[in-house]
């Protein structure tokens, strides 16, 4: 969100919901058309597999967790080295219900002939900011988190969703709880059908703890190359058994990335990858695009088509 | 040499646990207007420089009556703490909104260019601000790590080049206070707290900025994070005392302040700045008691957690009128057990 009168109109929104001075149906007119906005700038770009912009969350953590039954939502917390700010779950009893993604989704799937990808904060993440108050330690937490993802994944399923992203940045500043981090999400994805997991880590450098990364049970891993810019050698030596997604465009600072640099790296990997035949290859921005001025995000999504498209001609 | 010797060296006095601001306080509605109207073109630098004074004399007048010891100006001036540096330096140009948290967003400066203080930034509203009261008044800007952090770098080959360059120009604005006659200086850092393996980028900037400097600095550095993953390295900052949030996270640091051997003055935050609940002024106090049972009472500054400018003006008030009640209580505890 940021620029445009669009955008203002719904900052007005939510604070107008927040004082009662619209209510929550004015308030989803609003949301809704902004959401319509955001996925056509995304096609627009050439982006092949889009989301909602995550328009209707308040915050990245506070607005999935508070939907579940037992949370209340505390103080502020840094969103690890950003300066965005994040309000902490606090876990008062057994999480229950539902974190609502697949109703966000089923608002967003029908602006879109894209493939609309679902993105949900991961149960250790979540657990990792979150404040205990029924004697409940990491772990414990973690896995009730995990729970309900697990009865999100089969709502997004039933609600036609294809692709879902579980984001773990917390695994990279805490590498040593990687066995923690795959006995929970194996039992969040233990009834996801047809779905395909996508998991996202960023915020760290992925490189150090690869070997972990590619025994997660997912069916991606979506990878930030630009924190660890030593992980392209990486994939390129280790290789890997599933697709990747390969987050190339520096979503945290506005320069604009270098379309033949990151364009010949990814040609290597793409290279590494189907020598070990793996064909599938996704190109994405290195963490999510609010860190960004909107206008500064629309041009690096048309950078990444630009990247993908000179990685194709350069193959062809 | 102590917190207190040094004050005292410079010719400044302070009560028991004397009283401080961050640095923000909430903006009156007729400043808000008036900066949407010069935004607009409507009215002209000098008359939004009108509301700015008499909105910075109100602040002034408040702190004075409820019996702040060291006062701030307010930021009256200021866009956001970032964007304000970055609009009166070279080398910035103005970004776009992103989010700070909820439905809080500020502009994000991009540097272009090299980086060049034009000259001073905030000494004319220092003296303005002292010319209203006989306490000393806080000097207050964001330090270089910070305003790297907070800042796209679209110029410099890395985040630590940026941060000397900006902690080198910073320095130009602290000997302008200083020659103005300022000699309590904080310079905001609260970005340093969040990477541990950029600690040494921050003390060195501080370094660059501060030292050898004749004044005593403050730095706001450790809040809404993890604190304890640059400690003890952290106390490497050339400053005299920190300032910290601890009424946000429920006072969970401060046992671990004293275990890491702090022996800086500490600014202590006893007030929630996020919520629009005034605290209770005997939640505040006991938030000190806990502090001075902890950490030797000369050492303690109370003092919101972070800036009071996303409060109103009413709650701005009312938070602080805790923090004078709260620490006079106190302080008349402590003096009757002398």
């Amino acid at each position: 969100m940021g620029e445009g009168s669009s955008a203002q109109r719904l900052r007005r929104a939510y604070a107008n919901r927040e004082t009662g001075k619209i209510d929550d149906n004015e308030f989803e007119t609003i949301a809704r058309d902004y959401v319509a906005e955001v996925i056509k700038e995304q096609e627009d770009a050439g982006i092949d597999l889009v989301t909602d912009g995550l328009v209707y969350w308040y915050d990245l953590l506070a607005h999935p967790a508070r939907r579940l039954d037992n949370i209340t939502i505390n103080g502020l917390v840094r969103f690890f080295d950003t300066n965005t700010y994040v309000r902490q779950p606090e876990v008062n009893g057994k999480i229950g219900g539902s974190f609502g993604i697949a109703d966000d989704f089923k608002k967003a799937k029908s602006q879109t002939t894209k493939e609309l990808k679902a993105v949900i904060p991961g149960p250790y993440t979540l657990a990792r900011h979150s404040i205990s108050k029924s004697n409940g330690d990491l772990s414990s937490m973690a896995m009730a988190y995990a729970e309900a993802l697990g009865r999100e994944l089969e709502a997004l399923n039933a609600a036609g969703a294809t692709v879902v992203q579980i984001e773990e940045p917390s695994l990279l500043k805490f590498p040593d709880d990687a066995e923690m981090v795959r006995n929970v999400l194996k039992r969040a994805v233990a009834s996801k059908g047809n779905l395909s997991i996508s998991l996202a880590t960023y915020f760290g450098d992925a490189s150090t703890i690869y070997g972990e990364l590619i025994n997660m049970p997912c069916d991606m891993l979506a990878l930030d190359l630009i924190y660890g810019p030593g992980l392209f050698e990486t994939i390129v030596q280790h290789g890997s058994d599933r697709p990747i997604a390969l987050g190339v465009i520096d979503a945290r600072n506005t320069k604009l990335d270098d379309t033949r640099d990151v364009a010949a790296k990814v040609g290597r990997i793409v290279d590494g990858l189907d020598a070990k035949g793996v064909s599938e290859v996704h190109l994405q921005p290195s963490n999510g695009l609010e860190f960004l001025p909107r206008d500064r995000a629309k041009r690096k999504l048309e950078r990444l088509a630009e990247i993908r498209d000179a990685v194709a001609k350069a193959g062809a | 040499m102590n917190g207190r010797e040094k004050l005292k060296r410079l010719g400044i006095e302070l009560p028991m646990l004397p009283i401080t601001a961050v640095g923000s306080y909430a903006k009156p509605e007729e400043l808000t207007k008036a900066r949407a109207k010069f935004v607009r073109g409507d009215i002209s630098s000098d008359e939004l420089r009108k509301y700015q004074e008499e909105a910075t004399a109100m602040w002034m007048g408040f702190q004075n009556e409820i019996g702040v010891d060291v006062p701030v100006d307010g930021e009256m001036y200021r866009t956001d703490m970032v964007e304000y540096f970055a609009e009166e330096m070279d080398g910035f140009e103005k970004g776009g909104w992103v989010r700070s948290y909820g439905n809080r967003y500020y502009r994000k400066p991009i540097i272009t260019s090299e980086i060049r203080w034009r000259g001073p930034i905030t000494v004319d509203w220092w003296k303005f601000a002292q010319s209203l009261t006989d306490k000393p008044v806080k000097g207050m800007f964001t330090g270089g790590y910070t305003t790297m952090d907070w800042s796209f770098n679209e110029h410099y080959p890395n985040r630590k080049a940026v941060a000397l360059a900006l902690a080198l120009e910073f320095r130009k604005e602290v000997e302008a206070l200083v020659e103005a006659g300022c000699k309590i200086i904080q310079v905001d850092e609260p970005a340093v707290s969040v990477r541990a393996d950029e600690i040494d980028i921050a003390i060195e900037a501080m370094q660059i900025t501060c030292e050898g400097i004749d004044a005593y600095f403050i730095t706001h550095a450790l809040e809404y994070g993890y604190p304890q993953t640059v400690f003890p390295d952290v106390l490497e900052l050339a400053v005299d005392n920190f300032d910290m949030e601890f009424a946000n996270s429920d006072f969970a640091f401060l046992e671990g302040l004293r275990d890491f051997g702090f022996d800086k003055d500490l600014s202590l935050g006893v007030v929630d700045v996020h919520t629009h609940v005034i605290d209770d002024t005997d939640e505040v106090e006991q938030r000190i008691r806990k502090a001075i049972d902890i950490l030797p009472a000369e050492t303690i500054w109370p003092d919101p957690d972070c800036g009071l400018k996303t409060r109103t003006v009413e709650e701005s008030m009312g938070k602080m009128r805790a923090i004078a009640e709260a620490t006079k209580r106190v302080r008349a505890d402590i003096s009757s057990r002398v």
